[in-house]
């Protein structure tokens, strides 16, 4: 009996010991303990109440910009503080209600942000920004049919790669994939291209191309996205995604491994390791890092990481009516193709009948072609 | 010991060279409210420090601890202007006690401790004002003496209330934990179940052999609950106060198998004597288990001891009131071919595959069963 306690109590000991978070005095005054991402500039001395709303508007656009380059979720916040005064303002300038639409947007805010801008498009029907936005927003909503009309109206006012593009993506997920991206390339030939909308273009293309098995094609798109620019947050995210699912998890942690302090960049990476199979530890803290993440969203009532959520509790967590649960609250805010994908997968992995019918109907009423999707799900 | 401290905490700076930066910006305020004074700790990420204030000096994009040390009284000065705490409409004056560095999963965060009174025991109002005229999505997460109902302060929510029945009766509130968490805790009740079980009846020598009478009875489950409890207890000190550490999968795991253990034992009994050894072992696993539960309920850092006596003391009382339940049901039924049948056997293989599903589940870490 004492050998058996013994052998117990030995066997627990000889296990690793957890260090946990705990507040600590660094050794010395040298030691760092933050890096600041390099084009770090700190808030404007005076607060809104002194500002004019041009200025006002214009500050905050830039730190939309800057949200959209990484999707640092603290640039959202400055951009609304900067609006101040005008953040509930119906008489406010358009350019100051499409950036207060857009921040909405990011937040996943999807009927506030529509309101706004039905808002400017009253008055100033020939907005090309909000049409945009207005398209984008109903792209995500998976409101396809009021999306395809809205493109259209964007099509009166906006550029035309910029119309291109919009109505490329929305033909690319009802079933006009191979057009879609035929149209796309075309947009792609014009040299004069700005670099962040070549950026945007080429993304859009490279997830049709993977969605419509043209696999060469996407790694092609994917890569010269990423030469354009290789530190962009949602390309890597989605060639990432791309590497995992083709059993090059190797090459997909390469890409993400510095970026850990981004959440969408992080669960790839975690997702990566898991892939590899080789650093249980490293993957530990991956996991439970963002686990605190998600808690810490939770508990401040944020609900825009769900479909992130969802995946890192189906793999990370190995917990699928959990990742259930994620999957389907997030599909009731956003219809992306990435949400039908989560959605397929963990109702594939808990064989629950209503979000499999769910599922099975999307893809009938949109004719959206996912060849990932098409696997998991039977059509 | 101090160069272990020294290398282990050079050990944590070296690992601080990744570039954490950014999730949504959140500070959190652990207080505790008790016997007239609050204490409290307030976690501020560095990045939004520099944000507001400006603490890198040099202008070279790296925060180091010598030029928080450097703003740290102005830092002092910018959050406590904007953290209130009122009772009964007079404020209470707070002063940072500890100032200190904390790793959150997106950065490096200071860490100060807080203390502040006297408080009267009635309303507390909470006013909160940090960083909202420069990041309208900036938050503050509030616990109060560990509850589990969570505050967020927002700009449109500056003022939580917190009222006195949570603040006077903080002892009495942990009891209650340490009580539901037992009763909640399927797999410790049936660890202690199937060890009590033989000791109205058993399966000795190829015959069954009932009790004859009650005092033995009594005794032999006092000295294996008495066992049971000694060794959680010890456990779950040692592990809230971070003396010994493990990983939950492998605590829970070990749980799980114990139940299985236990409930195995009453088939083909492996143990017939010395339970009380067994119920010790393998309460030092179940003792790790309470200790995860504990911890989730915020309190690390500030004054733990008397929490988590109650804690103790409420999951013991826990238990004693499903051991003063069961000792005389099972007493009465022991003759009865039905206890042995359902009660003994029966409840034993049942228990068994449950145990063994877990155990698997734990192990390997994924879900099948809903509880």
């Amino acid at each position: 009996m004492i050998g058996k306690r013994f052998q117990i109590l030995a066997a627990l000991s000889a296990c690793c010991c957890v260090v946990n978070a705990e507040p600590f005095v660094p050794a010395n005054d040298a030691v760092v303990l933050e890096r600041l991402p390099k084009d770090f500039v700190r808030a404007p001395k005076n607060v809104a109440a002194q500002k004019t709303v041009e200025e006002a508007t214009h500050e905050a656009e830039n730190h939309i910009r800057n949200y959209q380059a990484a999707f640092d979720p603290r640039y959202l916040g400055y951009a609304q503080a900067a609006l101040g005064p005008w953040w509930n303002d119906t008489n406010a300038p358009s350019a100051t209600i499409v950036a207060r639409a857009s921040i909405k947007q990011s937040l996943h805010h999807f009927d506030a942000a529509l309101k706004d801008l039905e808002l400017v498009l009253g008055r100033d029907p020939r907005n090309a920004q909000a049409w945009l936005l207005r398209t984008t927003l109903l792209q995500v909503q998976g409101n396809l049919n009021a999306a395809a009309q809205s493109a259209a109206r964007l099509a009166m006012v906006a550029p035309r790669p910029i119309t291109m593009t919009s109505i490329a993506s929305i033909a690319g997920v009802r079933g006009r994939g191979r057009e879609a991206l035929q149209a796309l390339q075309t947009v792609l030939l014009d040299a004069g291209l700005p670099k962040d909308q070549r950026i945007w273009t080429l993304t859009i293309a490279a997830e049709i191309a993977e969605r419509i098995d043209e696999a060469g094609a996407a790694e092609m798109l994917f890569k010269e996205a990423l030469t354009l620019d290789s530190s962009h947050t949602y390309t890597l995210a989605a060639f990432s995604d791309f590497l995992i699912a083709r059993g090059r998890a190797t090459e997909a942690f390469e890409l993400v491994q510095n970026r850990r302090e981004s959440d969408a960049l992080l669960l790839r990476r975690a997702l990566a390791l898991k892939a590899i199979g080789k650093a249980p530890r490293e993957l530990e803290l991956d996991r439970a890092d963002l686990k605190e993440r998600f808690n810490a969203a939770r508990r401040r009532g944020d609900s825009s990481h769900l479909r992130e959520e969802a995946r890192a509790v189906l793999s990370l967590e190995n917990d699928a009516p959990g990742a259930l649960r994620l999957a389907i609250q997030n599909w009731e805010i956003q219809r992306e193709p990435a949400d039908l994908r989560i959605l397929a997968e963990v109702a594939a992995a808990t064989h629950d009948e209503a979000a499999i019918e769910k599922a099975v109907a999307w893809i009938h009423e949109t004719k959206l072609e996912d060849v990932a999707v098409e696997k998991l799900l039977p059509l | 010991m101090k160069t272990a401290q020294f290398l282990f905490l050079l050990l944590l700076s070296l690992a601080s060279a990744d570039v954490y930066a950014h999730k949504a910006s959140d500070s959190f305020l652990k207080l505790q409210i008790a016997d007239g004074k609050i204490t409290g700790q307030w976690d501020i990420a560095l990045r939004d420090l520099e944000y507001a204030l400006g603490v890198d000096q040099n202008g070279d994009h790296e925060i180091t601890w010598g030029e928080v040390r450097a703003r740290e009284s102005a830092i002092r000065d910018y959050t406590l202007g904007r953290l209130s705490v009122s009772n009964q409409g007079a404020r209470i004056p707070l002063s940072v006690t500890g100032f200190g560095i904390e790793r959150h999963s997106d950065g490096a965060y200071v860490a100060m401790q807080l203390a502040g009174g006297p408080v009267d025991s009635e309303e507390i109002a909470i006013g909160y004002e940090l960083f909202f005229d420069v990041d309208a999505q900036h938050r503050g997460l509030l616990s109060v003496n560990g509850a589990n109902d969570l505050r967020v302060f927002s700009p449109e929510q500056r003022i939580h209330a917190i009222h006195s029945a949570r603040v006077s009766v903080s002892f009495a509130a942990f009891v209650k934990e340490g009580v539901w968490h037992i009763w909640k805790g399927l797999d410790h009740i049936l660890f202690l179940l199937t060890l009590l079980l033989p000791a109205v009846i058993r399966y000795e020598n190829g015959e069954w052999k009932v009790a004859t009478a009650f005092r033995p009875v009594a005794l032999e489950i006092t000295k294996v609950v008495t066992a049971f409890t000694t060794a959680h207890s010890i456990t779950l000190m040692l592990a809230t106060l971070k003396i010994v550490r493990l990983p939950s999968a492998l605590v829970e795991s070990v749980i799980a198998a114990s139940v299985v253990f236990g409930a195995l034992n009453n088939i083909y009994p492996m143990v017939r004597s010395k339970t009380w050894a067994v119920a010790f072992g393998f309460g030092l696993a179940h003792g790790f288990g309470f200790a995860n539960v504990f911890a989730d309920l915020g309190l690390a850092g500030l004054h733990i001891i008397k929490p988590l006596i109650a804690f103790n003391l409420g999951v013991e009382l826990g238990q004693l009131v499903i051991v003063t339940i069961y000792l005389p049901i099972a007493f009465l039924a022991r003759e009865h071919k039905a206890y042995r049948i359902f009660g003994v056997q029966g409840a034993s293989i049942a228990v068994a595959l449950v145990a063994a599903t877990w155990t698997f589940e734990r192990a390997l870490n994924f879900k099948i069963l809903p509880f």
